[in-house]
C-alpha cells in the first residue's frame, strides 16, 4: 500500500528527473530534456493513482492533495509549452514551481483520512477540482512567463511572438477557470439548490475571472507592456486568494470551500 | 490617457455614485423586490430595449459608446473593483458604520453592486447584440461566449427574486407542507405533502493513520459517509415515494426537494424545497458556456495563425 509516508521517495524520484530535463534544455538536447521531464511527470502522476487507491477517494479534498496535482500540472505544462515553442527556460521554471509545492507538501504533512464527506460525493468533484488545477496551474507558467519577459524587456525588446505565446496560456488557463466556475455551479445546484451564493471562494474565484478577462479584452490595446505583465501578475495574486489565501481571510470564516 | 477611457470610467463613477446616493435613501433592494411577473416583464423589455437601440446605434452616438471597447474595459474594471470590495468585506448584513452604510456588508443586495452589474451586462448584451447582427465579420466563439454569459447574467439578475426556499425540519414519521426560507425568513406553503418515513445515517469507521513522524493518530468516528431521507410526496396525483441524499435532489414537478442537514442528538432530518423557476434559462445558457470553454481550450494556440495568413 503506497501512503503519504511514501511520498518523499516519489517525490525525490519526479524532482531528479525534472531538475535533469531542466538541464538538458539548456544543453540543446530538446529529446532528452522532454523525455527526462516526462519521466519525473509520470512517476508523479503514478504516485498520485497509487495514493487514489489507498485513500478509496480521488486525493482532492485538502489543501495537501490540491497541491499535488498542481505540482503534476505545472511540470506538464512545462513540457508542453516546451514541446510547442522551444522555450529552453520553461522547463527549469517550471520544475521550480513544483518542487516548491512539493516541498509544502514534504515539510507540512496534513493529516490524508479516507473519509469524504457526502457533499464531495458528485460526479462533479473529479472535473471540478481538476479543471481548477489544470488552470491554476496555467497561469502559473503564464506568470512565470511575464515575469521572464518583464525581467528580459530591460536588455532587449519583446517579440510579438513571445507576447502571443503569453496570451495563448491565459486564454487556455481562462477557458480552463471558466470550465471549472460553470462545473462548479451545476454542482452547486445539485447539491444546495443554488448555482451561486457569493460565498467567499465563489467571489474570488468570480473576482480572478474577472481579471484575466480583463487582461484579454486589454491586451491587443496595451501599448506599453510592463502594464500587461503587471495586470497579469495582480491577477495571480488574486488567483493565490481564491486557492488558499481566502483561508485566513477573516471575511471568510463561512465558506463552505474552506479546507 | 485616451478621452474615450476617461468617458468610460467617468460613467464608471457617475454610476457608482448614483449607487451610493440610492443606498443611503433606500437602503438595501430587498431580495424578493422583483418578482414574477414583473421580472418576467422586464426581463422581456429590457433585451428589447437593448435590441431597439442596438438597430438605433448607426444613429446615436451614445448608444454606440456603450457597446465599444472602452466601455467594455470600464465595466470589467468596474465589476471587478466590485467584487474585491465583496471580496474584502465581511457579509454580515450590517448596516452600521462606513462599509455597511455603503451596503458592503451586505453586497449583493446593495445598490452600488447592482448598478455596476446592470451597466455590465447592459454594455456585455450591446456587444453581444452587435455580434450577433454582423456574425459573419465576427469571431463566431467569441460572439457564443457573450452571448450565453449575458443570458446567465440576466436571468440571474431579474430572476433571482423568483427563487422560493422551504426548509422543514423532520422527526420520522412527520408529515409536513410548510416551510420557512433560511434567507428570508418567509413562510412558503407547498403544494404537495412530504411525510419523512426513514431517516437513514451511514458513518466512516474510525481509521489509523501512521504519520511520517511514526506516531499513530485514531480518526475519531463520526465524519459522516452518507445521509439520506426516504420521503413519501403526495398530491392530487397520488403518493410517490424518494430516496432524498446530498446531491441527489427529488425532483416534484417544478421544486426539487433537497437534503440539506441532520441533527444526529434530536433524531431530526432537514430538507429543503426549492423552486426556481429560471433555472432552466441559466443551465441553458451555463452548458452553452461549458461547451464553448472546451472549444476555447482546444484552439486558443492557433486563432492567431489563421490571422496571420489574413
Amino acid at each position: 500500500m503506497i501512503t503519504w509516508n511514501d511520498f518523499v521517495w516519489f517525490a525525490i524520484c519526479a524532482a531528479i528527473c525534472w531538475v535533469a530535463g531542466a538541464i538538458l534544455s539548456f544543453k540543446d538536447s530538446r529529446k532528452w530534456a522532454t523525455a527526462a521531464s516526462s519521466i519525473g511527470t509520470a512517476v508523479f502522476f503514478g504516485f498520485i493513482v497509487c495514493l487514489w487507491f489507498t485513500l478509496e477517494r480521488p486525493p482532492m479534498r485538502t489543501q495537501g492533495e490540491t497541491r499535488l496535482w498542481y505540482s503534476f500540472f505545472i511540470s506538464l505544462i512545462g513540457i508542453l509549452v516546451y514541446c510547442r515553442w522551444k522555450y529552453r527556460w520553461i522547463l527549469s521554471f517550471s520544475t521550480m514551481m513544483a518542487i516548491v509545492f512539493t516541498c509544502i507538501n514534504l515539510f507540512k504533512p496534513e493529516i490524508h483520512s479516507k473519509a469524504l464527506m457526502p457533499a464531495l460525493q458528485s460526479v462533479w468533484f473529479v472535473p471540478h477540482v481538476a479543471v481548477y488545477m489544470f488552470a491554476y496551474a496555467m497561469m502559473g507558467a503564464a506568470t512565470l512567463f511575464a515575469i521572464y519577459l518583464w525581467w528580459k524587456s530591460s536588455r532587449r525588446t519583446i517579440l510579438a511572438e513571445e507576447m502571443t505565446a503569453c496570451d495563448t496560456l491565459v486564454k487556455i488557463g481562462w477557458a480552463f477557470l471558466t470550465l471549472g466556475m460553470v462545473m462548479g455551479s451545476l454542482w452547486a445546484k445539485e447539491a444546495w439548490g443554488d448555482y451561486w451564493t457569493w460565498d467567499p471562494k465563489e467571489t474570488w474565484a468570480a473576482a480572478t475571472w474577472l481579471g484575466y478577462l480583463l487582461y484579454i479584452h486589454l491586451r491587443p490595446h496595451i501599448k506599453n507592456q510592463e502594464y500587461a505583465f503587471a495586470l497579469l501578475i495582480f491577477c495571480f495574486i488574486l488567483l493565490q486568494m481564491c486557492w488558499w489565501g481566502i483561508n485566513y481571510l477573516p471575511a471568510a470564516r463561512t465558506s463552505v470551500h474552506v479546507y | 490617457m485616451k478621452w474615450g477611457y476617461k468617458r468610460a470610467f467617468l460613467r464608471c463613477a457617475l454610476l457608482f455614485a448614483v449607487g451610493v446616493a440610492f443606498q443611503l435613501i433606500f437602503g438595501n433592494i430587498r431580495p424578493d423586490w422583483i418578482r414574477y411577473p414583473l421580472g418576467l416583464i422586464l426581463f422581456i423589455n429590457y433585451i428589447y430595449a437593448l435590441i431597439l437601440l442596438s438597430a438605433k446605434s448607426e444613429r446615436l452616438t451614445w448608444v454606440r459608446q456603450l457597446s465599444d471597447h472602452y466601455a467594455c474595459i470600464s465595466s470589467l474594471a468596474g465589476m471587478l473593483v466590485m467584487t474585491l470590495l465583496f471580496g474584502l468585506t465581511g457579509q454580515n448584513g450590517s448596516t452600521e458604520g462606513f462599509w455597511g452604510a455603503l451596503g458592503f456588508r451586505s453586497m449583493s443586495t446593495s445598490w452600488p453592486f447592482c448598478i455596476m452589474l446592470l451597466y455590465f451586462i447592459t454594455v456585455l448584451g450591446m456587444r453581444a447584440i452587435d455580434e450577433i447582427r454582423n456574425w459573419r465579420k465576427r469571431p463566431a466563439l467569441a460572439t457564443v461566449i457573450h452571448s450565453a454569459v449575458f443570458i446567465v447574467l440576466a436571468a440571474a439578475l431579474f430572476g433571482s427574486g423568483d427563487m422560493v426556499r422551504a426548509r422543514i425540519i423532520f422527526r420520522e414519521g412527520e408529515q409536513q407542507h410548510v416551510g420557512i426560507s433560511p434567507q428570508t425568513g418567509r413562510t412558503s406553503v407547498l403544494p404537495f405533502m412530504i411525510r419523512l418515513d426513514e431517516f437513514i445515517m451511514e458513518e466512516y469507521p474510525p481509521e489509523e493513520i501512521r504519520l511520517p513522524s511514526g506516531k499513530t493518530i485514531t480518526m475519531q468516528k463520526g465524519e459522516p459517509k452518507m445521509f439520506l431521507s426516504r420521503i413519501t410526496v403526495s398530491d392530487r396525483k397520488g403518493e410517490r415515494h424518494f430516496d432524498v441524499k446530498v446531491n441527489h435532489p427529488a425532483q416534484v414537478g417544478i421544486w426539487k426537494i433537497y437534503q440539506v442537514g441532520y441533527d444526529k442528538e434530536m433524531g431530526t432530518s432537514t430538507l429543503e424545497c426549492v423552486r426556481d423557476g429560471w433555472y432552466p434559462v441559466v443551465k441553458t445558457g451555463l452548458w452553452i458556456i461549458l461547451a464553448a470553454g472546451i472549444f476555447m481550450a482546444l484552439t486558443a494556440g492557433y486563432r492567431r495563425k489563421r490571422e496571420d495568413r489574413q
